[in-house]
C-alpha cells in the first residue's frame, strides 16, 4: 500500500463494513478499525467463533447482515482489519492514535471514513444504576452473541422499534416479558402503518415484530414509561405509569409496580460523535436528538479528507447506515482518483435512491422518538445522573443555582462527565436538563469537549506503540499531554 | 478449594438449544469456580449463575452491574488477573482466569 492512498474506517458495523466492500470494489485497499473481536457492529453482531448455532430460519434483519458480511468476505483481502481496537485520537495531520490488547500506533489516512455508529441516550430514573437495569440494544446483543438471559422477569421500556425487537428476543428465550412501554405515539401505533409504508422494508420489519408480540401476548402499552426501579443489590420491582402523550410527563398518580428482576430501557440513540468532534468536523444540534455531525450527501463533512456514515452521524438504523457507507467508500476513492468521477456517479445511484426513499420514514420515527422534557420530572434530588462520578441531580441544581449555565463549567463544579464513560451517559441528557431549565439555547449549553484518549488506556500500553510506526510525529504525543489523561 | 462448581443446572441461565457452546472452562469469581465455556465473556459466565452486581463504587458503595453492554459504559469493569478497570462485556474467559468484584478504584495486584 503506498502511504499517499491510505484509507482508514474507523467502525466495524453496516457503515463500515459497506465502506470497506466499496473501497476494495474500486481496487483501492483500506484498513477497517473496530473496538469488537469481530466485525458486524451492534446489530450484525456474530456469534462467537467457539460457539456452533445450528441452522434456523433467519429474520430480515438476520438475513440483511449475513448477505452484507457475505459480500465483504469476498473482498476481504483488500481490507486489514484491526478488531479489538480502540481509535483514541485524530490529529489535523492526518494521524490516527489507536490502542489494541496491550499495545498501541499510529496510522496515517489520506481518507478517513468515520462510522462509529451510536450508543444508548442515557435517561436517568431512580434506580437506573442498578444491576438489572440494561439497556435495549446491550440486552440484545448478550443474548443474541451469548445465548444466556440476563434474567427472569422483565419490563421493557422505551421509545422507537427496537424496544420491540428486544422484547420479542428477550420472550423467545424464555424470559417472561410482562409489558413493553413505548413513551411515545410512534406511526405503528396506528391501525394502518402497514399500508401507509408498504414500501420502506424497515417499516415491514416493525410490522412482522408488532405480529409477533401480538401472538405471543405480550403487552404493547402507548404513552407509558418506566419510573422506578427498586431492589436493595439488584432489580426486584418496577413501577411504570401512564405519561403525557405531548412532553411525556408521567402522571404520577397512576403507577403500577410489579415485581421484575430485568428492566430493560431504551430511549433511542446518541450519535457517537467524539471522533468527528475530536478531528474538527462542524457539528449541529437537532431538538430532542442531540448534535450530529454535518455532512452533504456524499458523507463528506466540513473537514476535506474526512466522511462521516452512519449513526455516527445521523441516526438511522442499520439499512441506511449500509447506503451511506457504500457512498462513503465511493467518495473516499474518488477523491483518489481510483474511480473516476463518471463511474463515482453511478456508483451513488442506487444508495442515494435508497436513503431518499427512507427519508421521510426516518425523520418521522426521529420525531416520535424524540426526547420529550416531561422525562425528567421522573428524576429525584438524590437520583444519579453522572453514574461514573455518581453526581446526584440535586449536585447538579446547587452548580446552576451558583449560575453554572454550560456543561463543560458543570464538569468542572460537580464532575459530571469526569469519569471512565468521558459523558457518553450523563452529557446528553443532562445538556437537554440545562437547556429546558435554564432556558438556553444548546449553543450556550456546549459540549463536553472529547480529548484524546477518548477511551481510557494505561501509560504502559501508550509506551508500547507498535515497532513499525517509529516515524510518527512527536505532535501526537504532546496532544496526549496536553489533554486529559490527568 | 473444593472443586465446587457455582451455577449449577437448577441455576444456570444459558440457553441450549440451537447452541453448541465452546471448550468447558474454569475461571475463579471472587475465589470460587464457575463454569464457563470459551467464546463467553466474563459477564457472561457470572450472569449465567444468576449473579449481577459486579462491582462496589467509589462513594456511595452502590452495586453495579452489566448495563450497555457495549462496552462504553464501564459499569461492568471487574479485576482481572490483578489487573483493575476490565470490561467483563468485552472480555472472554480464559482457564484458570482470576475474576475479582471490584471495590471502589480497585487495587492492582503487583505483577511479578
Amino acid at each position: 500500500m503506498k502511504k499517499s492512498d491510505n484509507i482508514v474506517i474507523i467502525g466495524g458495523g453496516p457503515a463500515g463494513i459497506a465502506a470497506a466492500i466499496e473501497v476494495a470494489r474500486a481496487g483501492a485497499y483500506c484498513t477497517l478499525i473496530d473496538e469488537a473481536p469481530q466485525i458486524g457492529g451492534q446489530v450484525y453482531r456474530q456469534t462467537s467463533k467457539s460457539f456452533k448455532v445450528s441452522e434456523k430460519p433467519l429474520n430480515t434483519e438476520q438475513l440483511r447482515g449475513k448477505s452484507l458480511l457475505a459480500e465483504f468476505n469476498e473482498v476481504a483481502d483488500h481490507i486489514e482489519i484491526l478488531s479489538s481496537t480502540s481509535v483514541l485520537g485524530i490529529w489535523k495531520n492526518h494521524e490516527i492514535l489507536w490502542a489494541s490488547e496491550g499495545t498501541s500506533g499510529v496510522i496515517y489516512a489520506d481518507q478517513l471514513i468515520i462510522a462509529a455508529g451510536a450508543y444508548e441516550r442515557p435517561v436517568p430514573f431512580p434506580g437506573w444504576t442498578l444491576p438489572g437495569v440494561m439497556t435495549v440494544g446491550g440486552v440484545k446483543s448478550f443474548i443474541k452473541t451469548m445465548y444466556v438471559k440476563p434474567g427472569k422477569r422483565a419490563i421493557v421500556s422505551g421509545t422507537g422499534p427496537l424496544i420491540i425487537s428486544t422484547a420479542i428476543s428477550l420472550h423467545k428465550i424464555g424470559v417472561e416479558v410482562l409489558a413493553v412501554l413505548e413513551a411515545g405515539n410512534p406511526p405503528w401505533s396506528s391501525p394502518v402503518f402497514l399500508k401507509e409504508w408498504a414500501d420502506v422494508d424497515f417499516a415491514r420489519d416493525i410490522a412482522e415484530d408488532l405480529e409477533e408480540l401480538k401472538h405471543n401476548n405480550i403487552p404493547l402499552l402507548f404513552n407509558y414509561t418506566v419510573c422506578e426501579a427498586r431492589g436493595k443489590n439488584e432489580v426486584t420491582s418496577v413501577t411504570y405509569s401512564p405519561v403525557d402523550a405531548q412532553d411525556w410527563k408521567p402522571i404520577k398518580h397512576q403507577t403500577t409496580t410489579v415485581d421484575a428482576d430485568l428492566m430493560v430501557v431504551g430511549f433511542g440513540f446518541v450519535p457517537n460523535t467524539e471522533l468527528t468532534q475530536l478531528a474538527g468536523c462542524r457539528h449541529e444540534f437537532y431538538q430532542g436528538i442531540g448534535w450530529f455531525v454535518l455532512k452533504d450527501e456524499l458523507m463528506q463533512t466540513s473537514v476535506p479528507w474526512i466522511l462521516s456514515a452512519g449513526d455516527s452521524s445521523k441516526i438511522s438504523g442499520a439499512i441506511l447506515a449500509e447506503e451511506e457507507g457504500r457512498i462513503a467508500g465511493v467518495k473516499a476513492t474518488e477523491s483518489l482518483g481510483f474511480v473516476s468521477a463518471h463511474e463515482a456517479k453511478k456508483r451513488y445511484e442506487k444508495p442515494l435512491h435508497r436513503i431518499r426513499t427512507f427519508e421521510k420514514f426516518r425523520n418521522v420515527i426521529n420525531e416520535a422518538s424524540a426526547f420529550r422534557k416531561g422525562m425528567f420530572e421522573l428524576i429525584r434530588p438524590e437520583t444519579l445522573v453522572c453514574r461514573c462520578e455518581e453526581v446526584a441531580l440535586s449536585q447538579v441544581k446547587e452548580a446552576t443555582d451558583h449560575g453554572v449555565g454550560d456543561l463543560q463549567s458543570l464538569k468542572l463544579f460537580t464532575r459530571l462527565g469526569m469519569g471512565p464513560c468521558q459523558g457518553r451517559n450523563c452529557a446528553p441528557s443532562i445538556g437537554e436538563y440545562l437547556h429546558h431549565t435554564l432556558d438556553r439555547t444548546p449553543k450556550e449549553v456546549g459540549r463536553i469537549n472529547p480529548r484524546p484518549p477518548v477511551k481510557p488506556v494505561t501509560l504502559g500500553v501508550l509506551a508500547q506503540m507498535a515497532i513499525e510506526e517509529k516515524e510518527i510525529n512527536s505532535d501526537s504525543f504532546d496532544a496526549i499531554n496536553k489533554g486529559g489523561m490527568i | 478449594m473444593e472443586n465446587k462448581i457455582t451455577g449449577a443446572p437448577e441455576n444456570d441461565y444459558r440457553i441450549n438449544t440451537d447452541i453448541q457452546r465452546g471448550v468447558e472452562v474454569k475461571v475463579i469469581v471472587d475465589g470460587h469456580p464457575v463454569k464457563a465455556y470459551e467464546g463467553e465473556t466474563v459477564a457472561a459466565a457470572i450472569l449465567a449463575t444468576g449473579r449481577r452486581a459486579l462491582r462496589t463504587t467509589t462513594l456511595k458503595h452502590e452495586m453495579r452491574g452489566l448495563y450497555c453492554g457495549i462496552g462504553i459504559c464501564f459499569d461492568c469493569v471487574m479485576v482481572i488477573n490483578g489487573i483493575p478497570n476490565i470490561k467483563t462485556c468485552q472480555t472472554f474467559v480464559k482457564e484458570g482466569m482470576i475474576v475479582e468484584s471490584q471495590k471502589a478504584e480497585g487495587k492492582w495486584r503487583e505483577q511479578k
